[in-house]
């Protein structure tokens, strides 16, 4: 240890507030150097004096008057009110920077699915409504037939018949009468030029 | 955290409050002195201190007990001084805008103290010291806190407080032999 470095630990030294290892290092130096064992005295010196000079000048005092009127002035006491946001206000920062992260991860994951393609505009056909985008002329026969009621309520209106005007709807309806009596069924299945055809299974 | 304070902090969160009166007694005295001190002037401190005590009564409940009471006074009154000493400073840089005229330092702390404070050594010394080399030094070597008990009190991390320790003694002793040698000279 040079005499530089062991003078900017002096006054570290004075107090004893050095760590072992360095105060070790610092006494081998001392030993050998009178400057600055010197240095060190001073500061000693200077540090007992302060300590003399803080019992040996005057102390204030609290009036009793004045120590009574603050006891008054006491209102009634917080009790553990600030426990919840103490434990959430001191927490460390890194802490904080990763919740962000987390929340940052959710929201683009949510962003993410929730763009997922719309079935109703979709150009793939959901399941079981093959028959409402396959054209007219790939329609094999008899064509897939959905249930009653769905048919029913699905495709109960005509499509339009304009080439330039395609519509959302299906090219091809379907009807099915069931007969309570006899339990015969009727499949009515409309193409795009509303022509239908009869097939009774 | 003894037995007997944590008893008393018991007593006064279910709601007796002349229970605080014990537990802050033995600290009346080195409570208003260090706000002395660290305020440069005994209205000030007094202000400082009572300010203490009503927080350290109104946040009672968020106390941590595995720590020492008396620190945490120490801590709720340091910050209170450095409010009040940064309201002061303000309040003085704006009476200078108004008053240009006046050209005394408004920013000593030993204004307004009695001439007996003024011949306070010990005070005139401080008064060179940066507040947290001031804060550090009063916590250290006149209440005799530990390093890493002060750095508790002020927030701050040991090699911070080893920092302005450092500093504050040096700074402290080169006055001491200056004023000194001065007091040498004139005798």
């Amino acid at each position: 240890m040079n005499c530089r470095r062991a003078r900017s630990l002096l006054p570290l030294a004075a107090g004893s507030d050095l760590p072992t290892r360095l105060g070790s290092r610092l006494a081998a130096h001392l030993e050998r150097c009178p400057a600055c064992r010197k240095e060190l005295e001073t500061l000693r010196r200077a540090l007992e004096e302060l300590k003399t000079l803080a019992r040996e000048e005057g102390r204030l005092e609290w009036p009793e008057s004045e120590w009574r009127a603050v006891m008054q002035r006491l209102g009634p006491a917080k009790e553990r009110k600030r426990r919840l946001s103490a434990f959430v206000f001191r927490r460390p920062a890194w802490l904080w920077q990763v919740s962000l992260v987390l929340v940052a991860a959710a929201a683009a994951l949510w962003l993410l699915l929730s763009e997922r393609p719309d079935p109703e505009h979709s150009s793939f056909p959901p399941s079981g409504q093959n028959a409402a985008v396959v054209g007219p002329e790939e329609a094999t026969f008899p064509a897939p037939v959905p249930r009653a009621a769905e048919a029913a309520e699905e495709h109960a209106f005509p499509v339009s018949r304009h080439p330039s005007r395609p519509s959302a709807r299906p090219s091809i309806s379907n009807l099915v009468f069931v007969s309570g009596e006899s339990g015969l069924t009727v499949h009515w299945v409309f193409n795009s030029e509303f022509e239908w055809k009869e097939n009774i299974p | 955290m003894d037995e007997k304070e944590n008893r008393l902090v018991e007593l006064v969160l279910s709601g007796r409050r002349e229970a605080f009166e014990p537990l802050v007694t033995p600290y009346r005295s080195s409570l208003l002195n260090l706000a002395f001190r660290l305020t440069g002037d005994a209205e000030e401190a007094k202000e400082a201190s009572q300010e203490a005590l009503l927080r350290a009564f109104r946040y009672l409940g968020t106390f941590n007990r595995r720590r020492s009471f008396r620190n945490w006074l120490m801590g709720i009154l340091v910050n209170v001084s450095r409010t009040l000493a940064a309201e002061r400073r303000k309040s003085a840089r704006r009476r200078l805008d108004l008053d240009p005229e006046n050209t005394a330092s408004t920013d000593d702390p030993a204004r307004g103290v009695g001439e007996k404070e003024l011949r306070s050594r010990l005070m005139d010394s401080l008064r060179h010291l940066s507040p947290r080399e001031k804060e550090v030094f009063l916590l250290r070597d006149l209440e005799e806190r530990t390093i890493l008990e002060t750095a508790g009190i002020l927030g701050c991390s040991p090699v911070s407080v080893r920092v302005h320790l450092s500093a504050a003694r040096k700074k402290l002793r080169d006055r001491l032999l200056r004023t000194s040698g001065r007091r040498g000279r004139t005798e």
